[in-house]
């Protein structure tokens, strides 16, 4: 049984658990907390993730894409947002297309244990045209046609926080992004932190999430570099305009120029 | 005003005005202009004007800030009322906001039936693909009234007689009610209606001969239409001097290696202000 008070985890055993997931989350938002260390220890111990889900995919999952690290991603935008699209997504992925609304039902679905999210068949007709998967339903009451949206349930979701303590209390800091639905959602948790703490009620945190909502934590200090982490820094802005440039082959040795975050 | 006005300042400020009877305004996330627009919008109105959310941290404020490309959670929390999760915004917030909000969209194409679609990706197998739901197009397209899109080069590919892939139609209406489409484009300002579209008024630099080749339905050039008003001293001080200091707005209009140099000078330049804003 897993220590309830310390679930601090070593990075080879994080990377295991990714390796038997066939669906994983990866929280943050725009350029804000997005796991890209993690990530980058995926890409580098030369796994294969069979599907990502993602609200606002970046640079995290365009990695992925140009090292040939994933084969899906599940999300309602992908982009470099002011620098257009990335050296990975140049190359070209394989979606599964949602709309803002049926990421979130879905996720909210899975987090109440619901067989499905009912939403207004007017909101989804893009989404039918592209998704053979959904079914519609009739309203029991009123007799309105609507589009029921099945579960999202990732096996495992990887979510990058300020600060957490050995227990899995995770504040996240700046944006909250969808992270506890996220949390809420996922059969698993691993928060990953730029700082390791004994006990955030201690120090005046606030948590985000709190520990048996986190199945394991990875200190990983700079670890959603290239995007950024508030309190601790800013994304770097030159960095995600070089790597947008990249040549999708050239993103292997631009990775090594920078060094892997690692436990503080 | 010594500097000429830009076509980017004739466009923004025309979106602003466009979005000051709301009582909110979403900036959107990829949008630069629609950032302007907006945040002009809330500056000339004060704190009788939209609150403004700001997508970088899902907050609320009716304290705007400068515009930023590089879209910062730190910035946009200073003078918020009230932080969301993304969930939580779009699933209780923004639903129950019709009538109430308004936002101004990028189309990628636009058609004179209101059909709309906002961005293309490449697939593994070559082909383009749509996506179906940026920006919750779908769901904006419902709450949002009058619905408001703007283009920043508007031409034969943009503004079409029918898109290519509809990911909504705000003219579509669930309840009866009458809706209707305002386009902003470089060259005038439309109204399409279930009626069609009309031209409500055209540019003071734009040409009549290349408004009518770059409008894809028949334009009468004897029936001149309306002039858009020339924006008042007071809001290009405002824009140039307080609201987009930077000069953000011209990023939509540059491209190849202007638009590189431009980029170049924003991250330049915008590590300090974003923080000046974050500290004021």
């Amino acid at each position: 049984m897993a220590d309830q008070q310390n679930k601090l985890i070593a990075l080879d055993e994080s990377l295991a658990r990714i390796a038997q997931a066939r669906q994983i989350a990866l929280g943050g938002w725009s350029m804000s907390r997005k796991p890209c260390g993690m990530i980058r220890h995926i890409i580098a111990a030369g796994l294969r993730l069979p599907e990502v889900v993602i609200l606002t995919a970046g640079v995290e999952t365009d990695m992925l894409l140009a090292a040939g690290a994933v084969d899906r991603v599940r999300t309602f935008y992908f982009g470099l947002e002011a620098f257009g699209m990335g050296p990975g997504q140049r190359r070209g992925a394989d979606m599964i297309e949602e709309t803002e609304s049926s990421l979130l039902f879905g996720l909210q679905a899975a987090a109440q244990g619901q067989p499905f999210h009912a939403v207004a068949r007017h909101h989804c007709r893009a989404l039918l045209t592209l998704r053979a998967d959904l079914e519609t339903i009739t309203c029991p009451y009123g007799g309105d046609e609507y589009v029921a949206l099945p579960p999202i349930a990732p096996d495992l979701a990887i979510i990058h926080a300020w600060r957490c303590d050995r227990r899995g209390n995770a504040e996240f800091g700046g944006t909250l992004a969808a992270d506890r639905l996220l949390a809420a959602a996922a059969r698993e948790t691993i928060v990953t932190c730029e700082e390791l703490v004994d006990d955030l009620a201690a120090i005046g945190g606030q948590a985000d999430l709190i520990a048996p909502q986190t199945s394991a934590v990875v200190h990983l200090p700079n670890g959603a570099w290239p995007t950024g982490c508030e309190p601790r820094y800013r994304p770097d802005w030159k960095g995600l305009r070089d790597y947008a440039q990249l040549d999708p082959d050239a993103v292997p040795a631009w990775l090594d120029r920078h060094p892997l975050p690692t436990k503080g | 005003m010594d500097e000429p006005v830009t076509i980017a300042e004739q466009m923004v400020i025309s979106m602003s005005h466009l979005l000051e009877q709301a009582e909110l305004v979403q900036l959107g996330l990829m949008s630069p202009l629609a950032q302007v627009a907006a945040l002009l919008s809330a500056h000339r109105r004060g704190d009788t004007g939209p609150a403004i959310e700001d997508p970088s941290a899902f907050t609320v404020s009716w304290a705007p800030r400068s515009a930023a490309l590089t879209c910062s959670d730190v910035a946009a929390q200073q003078g918020s009322v009230r932080q969301f999760e993304a969930d939580e915004w779009v699933a209780r917030i923004m639903g129950n906001m019709t009538g109430r909000m308004r936002q101004f969209i990028r189309a990628a194409q636009i058609d004179i039936t209101g059909g709309i679609n906002t961005l293309y990706l490449p697939g593994r197998d070559g082909k383009r693909r749509r996506i179906a739901g940026l920006a919750g197009l779908a769901e904006l397209a419902d709450i949002a009234r009058p619905f408001l899109v703007y283009l920043p080069l508007q031409d034969k590919r943009t503004f079409v007689q029918r898109v290519e892939f509809e990911v909504c139609n705000p003219l579509d209406s669930h309840d009866g009610s009458d809706r209707q489409i305002i386009l902003v484009s470089d060259l005038a300002v439309f109204r399409i209606t279930r009626k069609g579209p009309e031209i409500l008024s055209v540019h003071p630099s734009t040409d009549p001969g290349e408004f009518a080749a770059r409008t894809p339905f028949a334009v009468d050039l004897q029936t001149i239409p309306p002039q858009t008003p020339q924006p008042e001293p007071a809001d290009m001080e405002l824009l140039r001097k307080v609201v987009d200091p930077l000069n953000i707005r011209d990023i939509e209009f540059a491209s190849g290696a202007a638009r590189t140099k431009l980029l170049d000078r924003l991250i330049e330049q915008e590590p300090g202000f974003v923080e000046k804003i974050a500290g004021s």
